[in-house]
C-alpha cells in the first residue's frame, strides 16, 4: 500500500478547494479519502483511519489558514454524511472500485461538455481567467474535480491566465504623443520598435522587449541614439525623423519607451475592441503589426478584461437600459434620440416593453383573487424585472401576503399544547409565522386572540392554554421584513394534558413517585396493577411498599372539568416499579489487547451477583463517581459510550471483545440497581496503530530490524527472546532514523522479536498490539588462520592452516586452495585444491591441517572452503594472511 | 607555500594570499563601502547579488599570517577572508588546516545525491558522536544555490523524513554549482596539550548526465581541482549483475556502463593534471559501489562485505583492506574486471567499497524509500579513507 503523504494531499485535493461555494465538495471521493483503487479491505480500513485522524488534526492545527481549515471541516461534516448513509460499506475495497467506475462514466459527459464550452467561449485567445473559469464552474459544473478541470482545460486547448496590468497612457503629453502617432503613419511604420530598429521579424513587448533577429539595445535611450544616427546617414524620411526626436525627448524625460510602444499597438485594438470587432480580428492586426503570438494573445486578453467601458447613447442606450430592467429610465431617453428612425424603433422596444408589464400586472391580480399568492407574486416578479425602476411596481409586490402554512395539527405536549405545520414552497427559513389562540373557535386573523407565537420556526408551544375547554389556533405567515399576514391555517383541541415527568424511586422497598400536573387539573387517579391502594400527598406525588422481588404497575390519570360541568379525563400514564434487592458493584475489572491485529480490546470482569446486570461504558475521560455510588441512570448513559462486542461467559467471569478506537480510554462498569446504577473497578487502557512491515536483515553478529511506522507515532518498544537472553528496547523514532533500524547483538540460537508502537498519552500510555517476528538461529561460525613457510629458492613451501569453531560443527570436509593472481579466489574452481581434509565434527579445539604448497609466481592467495553448504559459516581471515605478494 | 581548491571556483589559491572582505564598518569619519555586484564572482560563481568589496591583504615583511586588515577605502577592519580568484568569502578557518575538495562523481542513476545526502546526514549525526567532532555547514549558500535550511529541508527531510526520492540533478551551468560545505572541529592532543583542529570538507554532487560525454566530462572544472574522487558505480550497470540478481525496469532503462564514465574521469585527470604517459594518476579515488544490498542475498549471510568494521574514532585500515579485495573478487565474478585492470593501470593510490545508501531497494516507480526507512550502510567509509590519507582523522589496522 502506497504510505499516505499529508503535504502532498493538501496540495492536490485540499488547497484547490480553499474557494469552493458552500456545500459544493467534488463527489471525487477516492482522492479525498486517498484510496488507492488496488487496495485490500485491510489497507483501505487502515487509510480511511489514516485519513480521518489527518483530516481531525489538521482541522483543528493552529498553523493552518483558516480556509485550509474549513475545506478539512467539510470533509469531516461530509465523512460523517458518508458513514450514516453507507455504513461498512466504506471499509469495503470493491465499494469503490464499484464506486469510481460509476463516477467514471458519468463524469466523461460533464468534462466533455466543459472542454466544448470552454473551445467556444475562450478557444480564439487560448486562454481563460481564473475568476472566469470560477464562475463557469460555479454555474454549471460544480462537482467536477481540479484534475477533471484540467483535463478538460487540456481537452479545450484553453489555459488559465492572469490579465496583465496595461499601460492607460502612453507617458507623454497628448500632443506629443498624437505627433508620434502620426509621424509613425506617414512613415508607413507599424511600431515604436520598427521605428527603432527597423523591420523586424517579430517582437515581445508586453513584459520585456526581445526581438527577432535579435536586437541588443532594446526599447532605450541607446537604441534611440543609434536609430537617430541611422537616420541622420539617410536623406529624406522626414517623418520618422521627428517621431524618433520626440522618442529621444521622451527618453530623456525617463518615459518608460517599452510602455509607450505597448500602449500605441494597445490604442487600436482597443479603440476596435469598443466597436465590436472580434478577438480573431485583433490577434490577426497585432500579430500583422510584427507582435509576437504569444504576446499578442495576452495582450488582447488583458485588454478584454479590463473593466472601462465607453459610455453609448441613442437607440443603443435604449436597447441596454430596457435589458437592464430599467422600463422607467429608458422611457425617460426616448425624449434624447435625435434620428425620427432610432426615435421610433425606440419607442417601438419601450411600448412592447410596457405592454408585456401591464400583462404581468393584471395576471397577477387575477391571481390573487383566486387565492393563489405564488403565482401571483411569480407574475409581479416578471413585471418587476421588466420594470425595475419602477416603484410602484415594487410597492405592489411587497403587499403580496405569502400563502397560508400547511397542515396545522395541535397535540397535548407535557402540560401544554405542541402546535406544527409545514411550510408553503415559497417560504423560507426568514418567514415569521404568528400563532393566535381563542376559546371556543379557530381565530379569524392575526388580532383576533392571543398572540402565542411570532417568529420563524415550524413548531410553538403553549403553556398558558386552560385546560378541560375547546381552544382554536390559527397559524398566519409573513416576510422577514413585515408585509401582509397570509390567510390562515387553523386547527381546534380540547386541552386535558395527562400528568407529566413521572419520577419513581425505590429505596428499601418503599416506593416513592412524584409528577407534574396541569393546575386547571381537579384530581389525579391512581391505580395499581394488583388492585392494591396507594396513599397519595395531593395531586402531584404517592407513596406506597413493596415486599422482596415484587413489581407493580401504577396507572395515572388526571381529572378536569369542562365549562359545562361535566368530568373530562385526560389520557393514561403507566410506570412500573420493582423491588429488586440491593446491588453490588463489579470488583474486579482487566483489560487486554485482543489478540489479532492489535484493534480489540479484551475486558473481563466477575459478575458480582449471578442475577446482576452490568452495563459496560467507555470513556476519554476518568470516572467522576466514586467506587460503590449509586449514579441515575440518566447519567451512567452521558458518560462515554456503550461498549458492545462478542459476549463470553466462565462461571462468574464474563469477558466482552470489542473493537477499541485509538488512544487512551477509561471502562467503568455498572451494576444496574433499583435506584440507579452502581459504579464498579475503573481500569483504563491505551490503544496505538501498531507498526507494519517488520523486516530483518543479518548483518554479521548484529541483527538490523526495520519497518514502517505509523503517523504520529515516535516511540516503538523492541522485545527479543533468544534462547534464555531477553532484551528490551525503547526507540524513538529520530534514534531509529539515526541507528537506520533497530540494531540487536544476541545470541547464537532462534530469535524471536516482538515491536509495538508506544504513544503518551494524558492518562498514561497508549501502546499497540505486537509485530512479531522469528529469525531462524545462523549456522556455527568454523574461523581459520593461515601460516605459511615458503622455500625461497626452490619455490613452493608448506602451508599450516589451523581451524577453530566457537559452536560444535558436525562433520564437513575443508578444502584448501592455493590460486595464483591478484584476484581472491572464490570458490574451489579458481585455483588448485592442494588439501583436502574430511572433519568429523569441530569444536573449540584447534585442529592443524598441513599441506604441500605448489611453485606459484606472486600474487598468489592461500584460502579455504567447505565442500559442504550450509553446514558451516566458514569465517576468513584477514586478506594479508591469505594473500602472498 | 600551502595551496587549496577554492570551494566555490574551483582554482588552486595561495592559502598565504587570501583577500579579505569589508564588513561595511567604517573608521569615524569616513564613508563606509557600497555593495555592489562583484563582476568576477558573478564570472566564476554565478552569484549575482550586491556584496561589499574585497581586497589584496597589505605588503608585509612580518612572515606571521595576518587575520585581521583594514579595509583600504573605508579603514574598518575585517577578519573575512575570501578567495583571491572569485572574491567569494571562504569559511573562518579554511586557510589555517587541510581543506580537502571531495568530489561525489559517478554515471546516471548511480545514486550520488542521495549518497551524499545520506552521508552529510550520517557526518551531522553518527560520525559527529564517533570521532567527539563539532561538524556543521560553513557559509549561506549549499548544494547550489540555497540556504542552509532550504538544503535539509530539500535533501534531508525530504529522504529521511518524507521518505521521498530524489529527480535527476541537473547539470550545473559550466559546471559551476556551490558544494556543500561542512566544517569538521576536532579536539586533538599534540605534544600533551589539546589542540583543535578545523577542516574544512566541500562535497560535490555532480549530475550524471554530466559524465555521459567526454565533452561534458572535460566542462567539470570542479574535478581537476578536486583532493579526492568518490566514485560511484552503479552495480546494476555491470553486465554480470543482471544475471544474477533482479534488476529494477528503470535501470535498465537508461544504460551507461561504469567503465565507460570512469574512463572519461580518468582522460579528464590526465590532461587536466598535464601527465605523462608513464605517470598514474596521483588524486586518491575511492570506487564505490553503491546499492550493495541488491547483493546481500548473493553473497550470503556470513559474507565479510556484510559485517560493519570497527566503530572507533578511526578508520579501520584492515577492514578496509579486507573490503577492497573482497570487492575486487566480486568485480571480477561480475564480469567488471576491467574496472580494476583500468584503475590499477591509472592510479596511484584506489581502494573499493561496497555501500548502500538506502539499506534496501526503494520503489523507483513510486520514487519513495522502502517501508522501513533509510538504514545506511557503510557509507561513511570511503569519506573516512579519504580523509584519513589527509591526516585529518587516524588510521589504524585492527587485526
Amino acid at each position: 500500500m502506497p504510505p499516505f503523504d499529508p503535504k502532498a494531499y493538501e496540495e492536490a485535493v485540499v488547497k484547490p478547494l480553499k474557494r469552493r461555494a458552500a456545500g459544493a465538495l467534488p463527489d471525487d471521493l477516492v482522492s479525498r479519502y486517498a484510496i488507492d483503487l488496488a487496495m485490500a479491505d485491510p489497507d483501505v480500513a487502515r487509510r480511511l483511519t489514516e485519513i480521518r485522524s489527518h483530516w481531525n488534526k489538521s482541522a483543528q492545527a493552529q498553523n493552518k489558514p483558516l480556509s485550509v481549515k474549513s475545506v478539512y471541516k467539510a470533509f469531516l461534516r461530509a465523512d460523517e454524511a458518508l458513514q450514516r448513509e453507507h455504513g461498512g460499506n466504506l471499509g469495503r475495497a470493491d465499494w469503490w472500485r464499484q464506486y469510481d467506475q460509476s463516477r467514471q462514466g458519468s463524469r466523461a459527459g460533464q468534462i466533455d461538455e466543459l472542454a466544448q464550452t470552454l473551445r467556444t467561449g475562450f478557444g480564439d485567445l487560448g486562454l481563460v481567467s481564473k475568476g472566469q473559469l470560477k464562475a463557469l464552474l460555479d454555474a454549471e459544473f460544480t462537482s467536477l474535480a481540479p484534475d477533471e478541470v484540467a483535463k478538460a482545460l487540456a481537452t479545450a486547448s484553453v489555459s488559465e491566465a492572469d490579465p496583465v496590468g496595461l499601460p492607460q497612457t502612453s507617458g507623454l503629453p497628448d500632443v506629443q504623443y498624437r505627433e508620434l502617432a502620426r509621424g509613425l503613419l506617414d512613415a508607413d511604420l507599424n511600431s515604436v520598435p520598427e521605428l527603432l530598429h527597423g523591420q523586424l521579424t517579430s517582437f515581445t513587448v508586453l513584459r520585456a522587449f526581445t526581438s527577432d533577429p535579435p536586437r541588443n539595445a532594446g526599447l532605450t535611450a541607446r537604441a534611440v541614439t543609434e536609430a537617430v544616427d541611422r537616420e541622420n546617414r539617410r536623406s529624406g524620411n522626414q517623418a520618422a525623423r521627428q517621431a524618433l526626436n520626440i522618442l529621444a525627448s521622451a527618453a530623456k524625460n525617463q518615459v518608460d519607451l517599452r510602455e509607450l510602444a505597448l500602449f500605441h499597438l494597445l490604442e487600436d485594438v482597443r479603440s476596435h475592441h469598443r466597436s465590436g470587432v472580434p478577438t480573431v480580428a485583433l490577434l490577426k492586426r497585432l500579430t500583422g503589426r510584427g507582435l509576437a503570438r504569444d504576446d499578442a494573445r495576452q495582450a488582447i486578453f488583458s485588454v478584454l478584461n479590463e473593466s472601462a467601458q465607453a459610455p453609448i447613447t441613442g437607440l443603443a442606450a435604449v436597447q441596454a437600459l430596457l435589458e437592464e430592467g430599467r422600463l422607467v429610465a429608458a422611457q425617460q431617453t426616448l425624449s434624447t434620440i435625435t434620428g425620427s428612425d432610432d426615435a421610433t424603433a425606440a419607442r417601438t422596444l419601450v411600448d412592447q416593453q410596457l405592454a408585456r408589464v401591464r400583462q404581468c400586472r393584471e395576471a397577477a391580480q387575477q391571481a390573487l383573487r383566486r387565492g393563489d399568492e405564488d403565482e401571483a407574486r411569480q407574475q409581479y416578479r416578471q413585471a418587476v424585472a421588466l420594470a425595475s425602476d419602477d416603484p410602484e411596481l415594487t410597492s405592489e409586490l411587497g403587499r403580496i401576503p405569502l400563502p397560508p402554512p400547511l397542515e396545522l395539527t395541535a397535540h397535548p405536549d407535557g402540560l401544554g399544547v405542541r402546535l406544527s405545520w409545514r411550510r408553503a414552497v415559497s417560504h423560507d427559513d426568514r418567514t415569521r409565522y404568528r400563532v393566535v389562540r381563542r376559546d371556543g373557535r379557530a381565530p379569524g386573523d392575526p388580532g383576533d386572540g392571543v398572540v402565542v407565537h411570532d417568529e420563524p420556526g415550524s413548531v410553538a408551544l403553549d403553556r398558558e392554554a386552560a385546560a378541560g375547554q375547546v381552544v382554536g389556533y390559527a397559524v398566519f405567515a409573513a416576510g422577514e421584513g413585515g408585509g401582509a399576514w397570509s390567510r390562515p391555517a387553523t386547527a381546534t383541541i380540547e386541552v386535558l394534558p395527562p400528568v407529566h415527568d413521572v419520577a419513581l424511586s425505590v429505596e428499601d422497598g418503599v416506593v416513592s413517585a412524584r409528577w407534574q400536573v396541569h393546575p386547571d387539573a381537579v384530581s389525579v387517579e391512581v391505580t395499581c396493577s394488583d388492585g392494591g391502594t396507594v396513599r397519595m400527598t395531593g395531586k402531584a406525588s404517592f407513596t406506597d411498599r413493596l415486599e422482596s422481588k415484587q413489581e407493580r404497575t401504577y396507572t395515572l390519570v388526571a381529572c378536569y372539568r369542562r365549562a359545562g360541568g361535566a368530568a373530562a379525563r385526560a389520557s393514561a400514564v403507566q410506570v412500573r416499579a420493582a423491588n429488586r434487592g440491593a446491588a453490588m458493584p463489579v470488583t474486579g475489572l482487566r483489560l487486554a489487547v485482543a489478540p489479532g491485529d492489535g484493534s480489540k480490546v479484551a475486558v473481563t470482569w466477575r459478575l458480582p451477583d449471578p442475577d446482576a446486570e452490568v452495563v459496560l461504558r467507555r470513556a476519554e475521560e476518568p470516572c467522576r463517581w466514586e467506587f460503590g455510588a449509586t449514579v441515575p441512570l440518566p447519567e451512567v448513559t452521558a458518560y462515554g459510550s456503550d461498549l458492545r462486542g462478542t459476549l463470553t461467559a466462565d462461571g462468574d467471569w464474563r469477558t466482552l471483545t470489542a473493537e477499541a478506537p485509538t488512544g487512551m480510554h477509561w471502562y467503568v462498569p455498572f451494576t444496574i440497581g433499583p435506584n440507579g446504577a452502581l459504579r464498579g473497578h475503573e481500569a483504563s487502557l491505551g490503544i496505538a496503530l501498531p507498526v507494519t512491515d517488520l523486516r530483518h536483515q543479518r548483518l554479521g553478529d548484529e541483527h538490523v530490524f526495520s519497518w514502517a511506522w505509523p503517523e504520529d507515532v515516535g516511540t516503538a518498544e523492541v522485545r527479543w527472546e533468544c534462547g534464555e537472553e531477553k532484551g528490551r528496547l525503547r526507540l524513538t523514532r529520530q534514534q531509529y532514523r539515526g541507528a537506520g533500524g533497530a540494531r540487536l547483538r544476541c545470541g547464537k540460537g532462534e530469535l524471536k522479536v516482538r515491536v509495538r508502537t508506544v504513544v503518551a498519552a494524558s492518562g498514561g500510555e497508549c501502546v499497540s498490539g505486537d509485530a512479531v517476528l522469528t529469525v531462524r538461529s545462523a549456522p556455527p561460525k568454523l574461523r581459520y588462520s593461515v601460516q605459511l613457510a615458503r622455500r625461497p629458492l626452490l619455490g613452493g613451501g608448506t602451508v599450516r592452516v589451523r581451524l577453530a569453531a566457537e559452536e560444535p560443527v558436525p562433520g564437513c570436509t575443508v578444502l584448501v586452495v592455493a590460486a595464483a593472481g591478484a584476484v581472491m579466489p572464490r570458490g574451489p574452481g579458481d585455483g588448485v585444491v592442494v588439501l583436502r581434509s574430511p572433519q568429523h565434527g569441530l569444536g573449540r579445539d584447534e585442529v592443524e591441517l598441513t599441506a604441500e604448497l605448489p611453485k606459484l609466481r606472486k600474487p598468489y592467495w592461500i584460502r579455504c572452503f567447505l565442500e559442504e553448504e550450509g553446514v558451516a559459516l566458514l569465517v576468513d581471515p584477514p586478506t594479508k594472511q591469505l594473500k602472498v605478494s | 607555500m600551502s595551496k587549496a581548491s577554492c570551494p566555490y571556483c574551483y582554482h588552486r589559491i595561495d592559502l598565504a594570499k587570501l583577500r579579505f572582505q569589508c564588513t561595511g564598518r567604517a573608521t569615524p569619519g569616513r564613508d563606509r563601502c557600497k555593495r555592489e555586484v562583484d563582476v568576477d564572482r558573478q564570472r566564476l560563481t554565478g552569484f549575482s547579488g550586491a556584496v561589499y568589496p574585497t581586497f589584496p591583504p597589505r605588503e608585509t615583511r612580518n612572515p606571521l599570517p595576518q587575520r585581521l586588515h583594514d579595509c583600504p577605502a573605508c579603514g574598518g577592519s575585517s577578519g573575512i577572508r575570501a578567495c583571491q580568484v572569485c572574491h567569494t568569502p571562504l569559511p573562518a578557518n579554511f586557510a589555517d588546516s587541510r581543506s580537502p575538495l571531495i568530489a561525489v562523481v559517478g554515471g546516471k542513476n548511480s545514486g550520488k545525491t542521495v549518497f551524499t545526502t545520506v552521508l552529510v546526514h550520517e557526518l551531522r549525526h553518527n560520525i559527529r558522536r564517533r570521532f567527539a567532532a563539532d561538524i556543521s555547514f560553513a557559509g549561506d549558500r549549499q548544494g547550489g544555490d540555497v540556504s542552509v535550511a532550504g538544503w535539509l529541508e530539500n535533501y534531508e527531510s525530504a529522504l529521511f523524513g518524507e521518505s521521498k526520492l530524489f529527480e535527476q540533478t541537473r547539470s550545473a551551468a559550466d559546471g559551476v554549482k556551490v558544494p556543500l560545505v561542512l566544517q569538521w572541529r576536532q579536539a586533538r592532543r599534540t605534544l600533551g596539550r589539546e589542540v583543535h583542529n578545523t577542516s574544512t570538507l566541500s562535497f560535490y554532487d555532480a549530475a550524471g548526465e554530466d559524465m555521459t560525454s567526454q565533452e561534458f566530462v572535460n566542462a567539470q572544472s570542479y574535478l581537476a581541482a578536486a583532493d579526492g574522487l568518490i566514485v560511484l558505480l552503479d552495480p546494476f550497470q555491470l553486465n554480470g549483475a543482471r544475471d544474477r540478481i533482479s534488476v529494477p525496469e528503470i535501470a535498465k532503462r537508461e544504460t551507461e556502463p561504469p567503465y565507460n564514465v570512469l574512463s572519461r574521469v580518468t582522460e579528464l585527470l590526465r590532461t587536466s593534471h598535464g601527465l605523462g604517459t608513464r605517470r598514474k594518476i596521483k588524486i586518491p579515488i575511492a570506487v564505490v559501489f553503491s546499492k550493495i544490498d541488491a547483493f546481500f542475498k548473493l553473497l550470503g549471510e556470513g559474507h565479510p562485505l556484510l559485517t560493519r568494521p570497527d566503530t572507533g574514532p578511526f578508520y579501520d585500515e584492515s577492514n578496509g583492506e579486507d573490503t577492497d579485495e573482497h570487492m575486487r573478487s566480486l568485480l571480477t565474478e561480475l564480469d567488471a574486471d576491467d574496472i580494476d585492470a583500468h584503475l590499477r593501470a591509472h592510479y596511484k593510490k584506489f581502494r573499493y567499497f561496497g555501500v548502500s545508501s538506502l539499506g534496501a531497494e526503494p520503489d523507483y516507480e513510486q520514487a519513495r524509500v522502502s517501508a522501513g526507512g533509510v538504514r545506511p550502510f557503510r557509507v561513511d567509509e570511503p569519506l573516512l579513507w579519504l580523509l584519513s590519507l589527509d591526516r585529518i582523522i587516524e588510521s589504524r589496522k585492527t587485526a
